[in-house]
């Protein structure tokens, strides 16, 4: 059995037949095997923290590597913060090595987040564990792998604009991006401020319950997180579920779409209304989307110039302007210069109402089309990706274009700010597909609620099982 | 509206970017950012009459109390920095 694997393993180690120090020590030589081949991790822990009494006493934790972990290697998959660690925890890392979990590696991730396939890590990106010559998805591929290959684990990841639920999707795992806001921010390191969400990525919906009460919550180091309402996790039912037309009728692959619709069916049978609703607004989404995302990208990596984080410039008696550019230009990746430059290009006099300013007009129409739907409906749900995991031979193959198309499904929640689950739906081939739901604002609630009806309908699969089966 | 790109504008969004491209990285971005720029040209189609939205979800301000507080001690801060007699080095100004 491999649901609610968190509880079973605090079960054990409350009751003391589990010492989760000599648990994780035994676990780490596998990681790094495993690592070998699927280049999941950027960062592996070579010494434990020390192990708090705490509702997640013990429990493993990976991050990913835009996340900031005291005194750990934390790169964001760029070469030009090489060697950057930083001298305080995120917020999201203090809170549950507070609660007692363990953090034992940062996982690897497109260079700040910019890709859908992880192609674009400095380091390698890292590997399908469904199958080696595939994509894990994007932009939080390692972390998605982490939980796809061990038990008892939950990983920290991202979302700007599907960055969880993809990877989640591809890897055949539990991936929950909570409203934005929902958890803090403090210590990420910025891709677009208005878009970056914090999320889980884990087994089950289960082990997501669990550890989202704990990582959520006010913080004064971040005011987005100011504005929120408690989270109450309890039981709702889920009486109708919208299915948007101009997304479901985009997809290419007739087999995910069938798959989807005889999910629907299952769940009509449960005893909810399934209804198809227009949303034509979403088809603005992915220019708005990346408009808005590469503008804030490009003033955020602004800071990243040789000095104070990771890569130094090395000839101080030159120019400042010619100082930051050879810094810059050798350290970033070809996606980064890409989005810095089509972000900086959105932002230049002339084009700035043309691009940024009617992108943010766009995304006040697309939130209040989500709250009209949201007003006859529990949910909305979708297939998470319009596509199987990609080898990485047909990825090489693929314009920034085209690659950008394919978020067309993940990436209207994330405009909107609201929050999303993605659950493995079944298997095509032997790869995971995932189904998306999403809901309104603050209404995290009804996404665990959906989560345990869904995870009573489908054995879910995991290619590899680290970890001592409990 | 078409979008008007050409290299000389390549060029000068690079020099803003604090990037230097070669020669075949400005004929490939040219040639992106016209096939992305070229995609999202449908954002014209789009209905804007409404306010802009810079957040998803309505934030009010929230102030903390005005005291000094110090959370991390600036040696730990700049000790993994390049640092001259307790200031940050960069390059000349001038």
């Amino acid at each position: 059995m491999t649901r609610a694997s968190i509880s079973r393993y605090l079960e054990a180690v409350r009751s003391g037949s589990l010492d989760p120090r000599e648990y994780i020590v035994e676990l780490i030589p596998r990681l790094v095997e495993e690592n070998h081949r699927l280049n999941l991790f950027s960062n592996l822990v070579t010494e434990l923290d020390g192990c708090a009494e705490g509702p997640l006493k013990g429990v493993p934790f990976t991050v990913k590597d835009n996340i900031c972990v005291k005194g750990q290697l934390t790169r964001a998959g760029s070469k030009i913060l090489e060697g950057y660690r930083p001298p305080f925890d995120a917020t999201v890392v203090s809170r549950l090595k507070a609660a007692g979990a363990i953090f034992i590696g940062t996982t690897n991730m497109d260079e700040f987040g910019f890709g859908t396939f992880s192609t674009n890590c400095a380091f390698g990106p890292p590997r399908n564990p469904f199958d080696d010559s595939r994509s894990c998805g994007g932009s939080s591929g390692g972390a998605a792998c982490a939980a796809a290959i061990m038990r008892h684990h939950i990983a920290i990841a991202e979302s700007t604009g599907g960055s969880i639920s993809c990877p989640a999707s591809f890897c055949g795992v539990v991936g929950f991006t909570p409203t934005y806001g929902r958890i803090s921010r403090y210590g990420l390191i910025d891709y677009a401020n208005s878009l970056d969400k914090i999320g889980l990525i884990g087994r089950s919906i289960e082990d997501i319950a669990i550890v989202l009460p704990i990582v959520a919550g006010r913080d004064e180091l971040d005011p987005t997180s100011l504005s929120q309402p408690q989270l109450d996790i309890v039981d709702e039912e889920i009486k109708s579920v919208a299915v948007p037309k101009e997304l479901i009728d985009s997809i290419p692959d007739d087999g995910i779409t069938h798959m989807f619709w005889e999910s629907m069916k299952k769940l009509e049978e449960l005893g909810m209304e399934v209804s198809k609703v227009e949303m034509p607004v979403l088809r603005f989404s992915i220019p708005a989307y990346y408009i808005l995302a590469c503008a804030e990208a490009s003033t955020n990596l602004a800071k990243f110039c040789g000095m104070r984080y990771g890569k130094e410039g090395k000839d101080y008696d030159r120019m400042y302007n010619d100082f930051f550019t050879e810094v810059r230009t050798e350290n970033f990746g070809a996606e980064a210069k890409r989005r810095i430059m089509l972000g900086t290009y959105a932002r230049m006099a002339g084009y700035r109402d043309q691009y940024y300013m009617k992108a943010l007009r766009v995304r006040r129409k697309i939130i209040e089309r989500f709250q009209e739907v949201f007003k006859e409906y529990d949910l909305i749900a979708t297939p998470t990706m319009p596509l199987l995991p990609p080898k990485f031979e047909h990825i090489e193959q693929m314009s920034p274009a085209t690659i950008y198309s394919l978020d067309f499904l993940t990436v209207p929640p994330n405009l909107a700010g609201i929050p999303q689950v993605s659950m493995p739906m079944g298997y095509i081939d032997g790869l995971p597909v995932g189904i998306h739901f999403m809901a309104d604002h603050w209404q995290e609630s009804k996404l665990i609620s959906i989560g345990r009806v869904w995870e009573r309908q489908i054995e879910y699969r995991f290619p590899i099982n680290l970890g001592w089966s409990l | 509206m078409p979008f008007e790109l050409d290299k000389e504008t390549i060029e000068r969004v690079a020099r803003l970017s604090r990037i230097e491209l070669t020669p075949e990285e400005k004929e490939r971005f040219l040639v992106d950012l016209k096939e992305v720029l070229d995609a999202f040209s449908m954002l014209d189609e789009a209905k804007s009459d409404c306010d802009p939205a810079f957040h998803p979800i309505e934030i009010t301000n929230h102030l903390r109390e005005d005291e000094a507080a110090i959370r991390i001690d600036p040696d730990e801060i700049i000790s993994g920095m390049n640092i001259l007699q307790r200031y940050l080095r960069g390059p000349r100004m001038q």
